[in-house]
């Protein structure tokens, strides 16, 4: 994997331990503009890592550079807080702010002090994110999804050119999942962490998998998926042989592993490739 | 509506009316079948729509106009300073008055025992992890570190001290006359247990058990005092802590606990682990 000094992200052998625990280990990776999806299993370090891209952890060991700048020199720190967005997995926002007050909170600690700028800018991203409608409710009159909404607004104050996201979609009906999608698509460079593979697939142009602190895949979609070619195939039956093998909605068996004689192959989806990466991890 | 040679119009008032949803029910489907066919008034008509709309604008102005300044936003406004502030009331204000009232100039004792402590719950406040209203977003700001927690630990204090001056004023009018030095004598001892918080902040330390573990020493010194001048009188806290020796040693402790803190700050720069 290269990096290029045009990279808005650019990790080389990033480490991190607590206690005896190696949370992440040796983890290079790099990102231009576009959406950028992390995968793994829980406690593979994803979060760890993402806190270390958004600054709130300080590596062990190895080089980090967001937006050309190294996040371990103070001036430079600072100046790369202005310009990042970060959505934590728990936000855990204050229940007794209304929306707009979070928003606008955030946006104070973003530097932003003029009070005009303010009222627009809260008001465009609480749009952004559908949220107009309920800006002056109280955040403990919400729904989990409309909180994590409130969350992703508040990361978007001030059109940040690089979004750092754990899980983004928590919480998210199919139609919000929609939305988040076109809003993401829209952004300049996104780091994002899920569970939800069908979002990698529609949404990033690059992907990560993670497996036990260290990165495991780097590549399209496409590539991830083109792990399994040739490895899934699809019968009436169990085959104890497989991998895996699993009844699909369609009232069929997929497998994944290597195929019987004769076996109808299927083409291989990003989850199959997923799959069979963790189930080389694990062996 | 007026009624013209070869046909009526609208008046702007009754458009106006209308589009508000004020007119008279009759009078507004008289007047939607008349806009059917008078192009000249469905023309009209459209540019009250805007008007509407910028009147709703004008109102969503007002009702999402930040009610707060930067420094409200981020000090006092969020529920931290809140609780911050309401301790160092209580600690400097509310309970050397309720002293007071049941058992004369123990109200100044209580004063200057407890007023020390403020600072020091200002700042473990200002430390503390779920303290802050946005969670960990906050961390990911360029103020997040140092910069809010000192923020924060003077805003306190702005408040603090003020309140310590009036209730020494009460005190003098209504109790009794007490020195002037006893007035500020408790700010550089309450400093500086705050100003060693603030220090054990940047380390692996936990704050909060620090500024418990400061106002139990505070406790401890203040007990040993009266015990050795077997005497709870003000003038033994005032002699205690208004003392050059005593102020000097909480300026210097103040001093080097600032100056340890600010080539630490790196350490609050992240998350507390």
């Amino acid at each position: 994997m290269s990096i290029t000094s045009t990279d808005t992200l650019a990790v080389t052998g990033l480490a991190k331990r607590f206690g005896g625990t190696r949370a992440v280990e040796d983890v290079t990776l790099s990102a231009g503009r576009g959406v950028i999806g992390l995968l793994g299993p829980n406690g593979a370090g994803k979060t760890t890592l993402l806190r270390m891209v958004a600054t709130v952890l300080a590596p062990d060991a190895g080089d980090l550079r967001l937006l050309g700048l190294d996040p371990a020199r103070p001036g430079d720190r600072i100046e790369i807080r202005r310009r990042i967005g970060y959505l934590p997995q728990s936000p855990g926002l204050y229940a007794g702010f209304t929306a707009y007050d979070l928003v606008d909170y955030v946006a104070v600690l973003k530097e932003h002090t003029d009070k005009a700028w303010r009222q627009r800018e809260v008001r465009r991203v609480l749009e952004s994110v559908e949220l107009a409608h309920v800006m002056h409710k109280k955040i403990r009159t919400l729904s989990g999804g409309t909180r994590q909404r409130v969350a992703l607004a508040a990361a978007m104050v001030g059109s940040p050119e690089l979004l750092v996201l754990d899980e983004p979609a928590n919480g998210l009906d199919p139609d919000q999942r929609l939305r988040l999608r076109s809003l993401l698509s829209q952004s300049q460079t996104v780091l994002m962490s899920t569970h939800n593979i069908s979002e990698v697939s529609a949404l990033c142009q690059q992907v990560y998998v993670m497996f036990s602190g260290r990165i495991r895949f780097s590549g399209t979609p496409a590539e991830l998926a083109a792990l399994a070619d040739g490895r899934v195939w699809e019968d009436g039956t169990q085959d104890p042989l497989a991998i895996r093998s699993w009844l699909t909605a369609e009232g069929i068996y997929r497998h994944l592993g290597d195929p019987p004689a004769g076996a109808a192959i299927v083409a291989p989806t990003l989850d199959d490739g997923y799959l069979l990466l963790a189930r080389q991890e694990h062996r | 509506m007026s009624i013209h040679e070869t046909e009526w119009h609208a008046e702007d008032e009754q458009l106006a009316a209308y589009v508000a949803g004020r007119a008279e029910p009759v009078f507004a489907a008289s007047l939607e079948t008349h806009l059917i066919g008078c192009a000249d008034c469905r023309g009209r008509l459209a540019t009250y729509t805007p008007d509407t709309e910028l009147a709703w604008g004008r109102l969503a102005d007002v009702i999402d106009q930040p009610s707060r300044t930067w420094l409200l936003r981020s000090t006092i406004a969020t529920p931290a300073l809140l609780q911050a502030v309401a301790i160092a009331v209580m600690l400097v204000g509310v309970v050397p008055i309720l002293v007071s009232a049941a058992a004369g100039d123990a109200g100044l004792v209580a004063l200057l025992v407890l007023a020390p402590l403020a600072p020091v719950a200002a700042v473990a406040l200002a430390y503390y992890d779920g303290s802050d209203p946005s969670g960990e977003i906050s961390l990911a700001t360029p103020v997040a570190g140092l910069r809010l927690v000192a923020l924060r630990a003077v805003v306190v204090a702005v408040v603090a001290l003020p309140l310590s001056f009036l209730v020494l004023a009460a005190y003098n009018r209504w109790i009794e006359e007490v020195p002037m030095a006893a007035s500020v004598a408790w700010c550089l001892p309450g400093l500086a247990l705050a100003a060693l918080v603030m220090l054990a902040g940047t380390t692996r330390l936990d704050p909060t058990y620090v500024a418990v573990g400061a106002s139990g020493a505070w406790a401890l010194l203040v007990a040993a005092v009266v015990t050795v001048r077997r005497s709870l009188r003000p003038e033994v806290l005032v002699d205690l802590l208004a003392t050059p020796g005593v102020q000097a040693f909480a300026l210097s402790v103040v001093v080097a606990a600032v100056l340890l803190t600010v080539a630490r700050r790196d350490a609050v720069s992240y998350r507390r682990i």
